[in-house]
């Protein structure tokens, strides 16, 4: 007894390899990258470039708002300077005169520059 | 808690209620918050270039010049608000539409180009003001393919503001 | 591949929350910041800038356009001061401060 082929034959034999497309040659893809690499580092460096000069504009902006501010400043601290002066003239009123004296010693012998009061030499309040 | 830590430690405000004293001139400050004042500073630095000039040479020839300059910065800040009236007169909605979009984005100039431009426009048009920033040739808010385009949210409302002006006319 | 519908269901939820978590304080911001979005990368002049936005409109944030200021922004300035004592206000009472003569300076015991 012998078996014999089916009826219709066999189906075919797979000779050959199942494999992927190896896609283009390799020194295409390193071009290709590279181009991509490229122009992707031509736009960051574009955009390093466009940074800068945003700064630059900020800061102009800001060079041109800084005399309006610091007037604005300026006459704040004018004004409390003039209201400091006026308050130590209150205080004074109220001294003995030995207290006056110490109060009126100047603190600093330079008088080439106006100074602003940070402390006033104030006398202590037990000595009067 | 942390006040067990900090127990040396004594925090008041100084306040200080008092004007200037009667013999110094009152002026009218600057009103404008910092968003308007970004978006008008090249203005402002384009009409009152003399008055800002001589106030920082002024401090600068007096020791910081807080009591020398008052006159000068008196002067400095007349030409703002004037800037700033001139501006809220003939270009109200255009500067209300750039300071808007610097004040949701971060105060960012790259970010609010598409309004920058309307606003500069009517400035123009108007006030016969130009921004140049100094010092470059090419100038950051003319460039015409930048990187940083702007806010696709600005683009959106600069084009609805333009569409709606024209409608009115 | 395909992957089981179920087996991401943990996934689905727990990036839901997240989602929840970030987009709900993010909106709590926005909202907090009077529908604006936040600054960030602030310097010492912004900050400046925001105190004097602050003194100018008495809002968070709040922005103006207005060409002269209110009457009150000219006295509205204050200055935040401080000293360290270890003796609780047993030596420097605000009465002392103030008749001591304090301006603009700090304490400092060092």
């Amino acid at each position: 007894m012998q078996d014999l082929p089916p009826i219709g034959g066999y189906e075919p034999v797979q000779w050959k390899r199942n494999l992927p497309s190896r896609g283009f040659r390799p020194v295409i893809y390193f071009w290709l990258f590279t181009g991509i690499m490229g122009f992707g580092f031509y736009r960051y460096y574009k955009g390093v470039d466009e940074q800068r000069e945003l700064a630059r504009e900020r800061q102009w902006a800001r060079f041109y708002l800084q005399p309006l501010l610091l007037a604005e400043d300026d006459r704040n601290i004018a004004r409390r300077y003039f209201s400091e002066l006026k308050r130590q003239e209150l205080v004074k009123e109220t001294m003995s005169e030995e207290a006056k004296a110490k109060f009126e010693k100047e603190l600093y012998n330079d008088k080439s520059k106006l100074r602003f009061p940070r402390y006033t030499a104030g006398a202590n309040p037990s000595e009067h | 808690m942390l006040g067990e830590f900090n127990i040396a430690r004594h925090e008041w405000e100084n306040v200080d209620k008092n004007p200037l004293p009667a013999d110094i001139p009152e002026v009218e400050e600057v009103g404008a918050t910092s968003a308007p004042l970004l978006s008008a500073a090249y203005f402002i630095g384009a009409r009152c270039k003399p008055y800002n000039d001589d106030f920082l040479l002024c401090k600068d020839a007096n020791n910081g010049g807080t009591v020398e300059c008052l006159k000068e910065g008196r002067r400095v800040t007349r030409c703002a608000v004037s800037v700033l009236s001139d501006l809220n007169k003939y270009c109200f909605d255009e500067f209300k539409l750039n300071y808007e979009c610097l004040e949701q984005n971060n105060h960012n100039l790259g970010a609010c180009r598409n309004s920058e431009k309307i606003f500069n426009k009517c400035v123009f048009a108007n006030l016969k003001l130009t921004k140049q920033i100094p010092g470059v040739k090419e100038q950051i808010h003319l460039k015409e393919n930048p990187i940083y385009t702007g806010t696709s949210n600005d683009k959106k409302i600069s084009k609805e503001f333009l569409k709606s002006k024209e409608s009115q006319n | 591949m395909p992957v089981p519908f179920e087996g991401l269901i943990p996934y689905t939820i727990m990036g839901m929350f997240f989602g929840l978590a970030g987009h709900g304080v993010g909106f709590i911001r926005y909202w907090d910041n009077g529908w604006k979005n936040d600054r960030f990368n602030l310097d010492e002049y912004d900050q400046k800038m925001m105190q004097r936005d602050f003194l100018l409109t008495g809002i968070k944030r709040g922005q103006t356009s207005e060409a002269v200021a209110p009457e009150h922004f000219k006295t509205a300035q204050t200055e935040l001061q401080r000293y360290y004592t270890p003796y609780r206000d047993q030596f420097f009472s605000f009465r002392e401060r103030l008749y001591r003569g304090y301006v603009t300076g700090n304490w400092e015991f060092e």
